[in-house]
């Protein structure tokens, strides 16, 4: 006979291990590869979720890690999926017709991509990239990088190790009769 | 010799890099060129002898770091660095997984793959400081700076602690 529910038991266990440990590795290498220490504090590792037996395990990041990851002002990655709703959104400064950062106007309603309320003097709109006041700063890519690291054989290596080495005789029930 | 030894691991990699004439050739570090940098150099930090700015071009273009933003004009670089060390099940090891990627002007992104492969040449399946070095499969473009073409290998090896 065959114990399979204590067996499916301690393989998911072992898979959760495992996931625990390539969203370890992912979240080393996403913060290795972010070009600013804050985008880096950002990151931080969430829950592993079993959820209807899927094993999810994910790291998130705040507006540090999403501009430290996509690039800021001028030098920005427009194929950014989420800059389009970022630009609708009231976060985005009115005056800023183009990428390059600029002051806001004296308008009410505006807050900030930290969600703070802002409000700038006059009409807003002067460039301060080009004042060289702010630095555009290009993308890092460094979770999106991170993640095809590890979608490229690191863990399909990682789950064939556990596979391969969870003891499967251990739920074998023998029988003394 | 101590196990841990991460910076002679590092040197031993650059140096060997450095040394390649093939390599130095496809970027752009031999001969004429290498004269034209080491005198771009000179401009910038005058007093240079000139074979001390051809090391300097050199040492400056094969970095033993991930550094990229200040790529300008026309140059060439390789970053050699490692990622995290990942955890096997023995304890006693660990496995290192060095990074070279190779930043390239776009309008020479073949060179990038050209130099990509003169150093799977020259490392994979190769001693370097008493460990054999063992390629992965390549990841294709990576992030680098506008105007730049970037791709990257990695090689890996067991430490023992």
């Amino acid at each position: 006979m065959f114990d399979s529910a204590a067996c499916i038991r301690d393989l998911r266990s072992e898979l959760i291990l495992a996931m625990k440990q390539l969203q370890q590795e992912l979240l080393a290498e996403a913060q290795q590869g972010m070009l600013t220490p804050e985008g880096r504090d950002s990151l931080h590792d969430d829950e592993i979720k079993d959820i209807a037996n899927v094993i999810i395990a994910s790291i998130v990041g705040g507006a540090w890690a999403a501009m430290d990851e996509w690039g800021t002002g001028s030098l920005m990655d427009t194929s950014n999926p989420a800059l389009d709703d970022y630009k609708r959104s009231n976060m985005w400064n009115p005056a800023r017709h183009d990428n390059k950062i600029r002051t806001r106007p004296n308008a009410p309603g505006q807050i900030n991509i930290f969600g703070k309320p802002v409000n700038g003097k006059g009409a807003g709109g002067i460039d301060l990239e080009g004042l060289g006041i702010y630095e555009a700063q290009p993308p890092s890519h460094a979770i999106q990088t991170a993640a095809r690291w590890m979608d490229n054989g690191r863990m399909q290596s990682v789950i064939r190790n556990v596979i391969s080495t969870f003891p499967f005789s251990r739920f074998i029930i023998t029988d003394k009769k | 010799m101590p196990l841990y030894n991460p910076s002679a691991d590092l040197n031993a990699i650059q140096s060997i890099l450095i040394s390649d004439t093939v390599l130095l050739e496809l970027m752009g570090l031999t001969g004429q060129q290498l004269i034209n940098k080491a005198n771009n150099y000179i401009k910038k930090n005058p007093s240079t002898p000139l074979e001390k700015a051809k090391n300097l071009v050199i040492a400056h273009s094969i970095i033993k770091r991930k550094q990229w933003t200040d790529l300008a004009d026309s140059n060439e670089r390789l970053c050699v660095y490692f990622i995290p060390a990942r955890r096997i099940r023995n304890e006693s090891f660990f496995e290192e997984v060095l990074e070279i990627d190779c930043h390239v002007p776009a309008t020479y992104d073949y060179k990038a793959w050209q130099i990509q492969e003169r150093i799977f040449k020259l490392l994979h399946k190769k001693k370097v400081n008493n460990r054999y070095l063992y390629a992965d499969p390549p990841l294709g473009e990576l992030p680098t700076m506008s105007g730049f073409f970037c791709c990257g290998s990695r090689y890996k090896f067991y430490r023992n602690i």
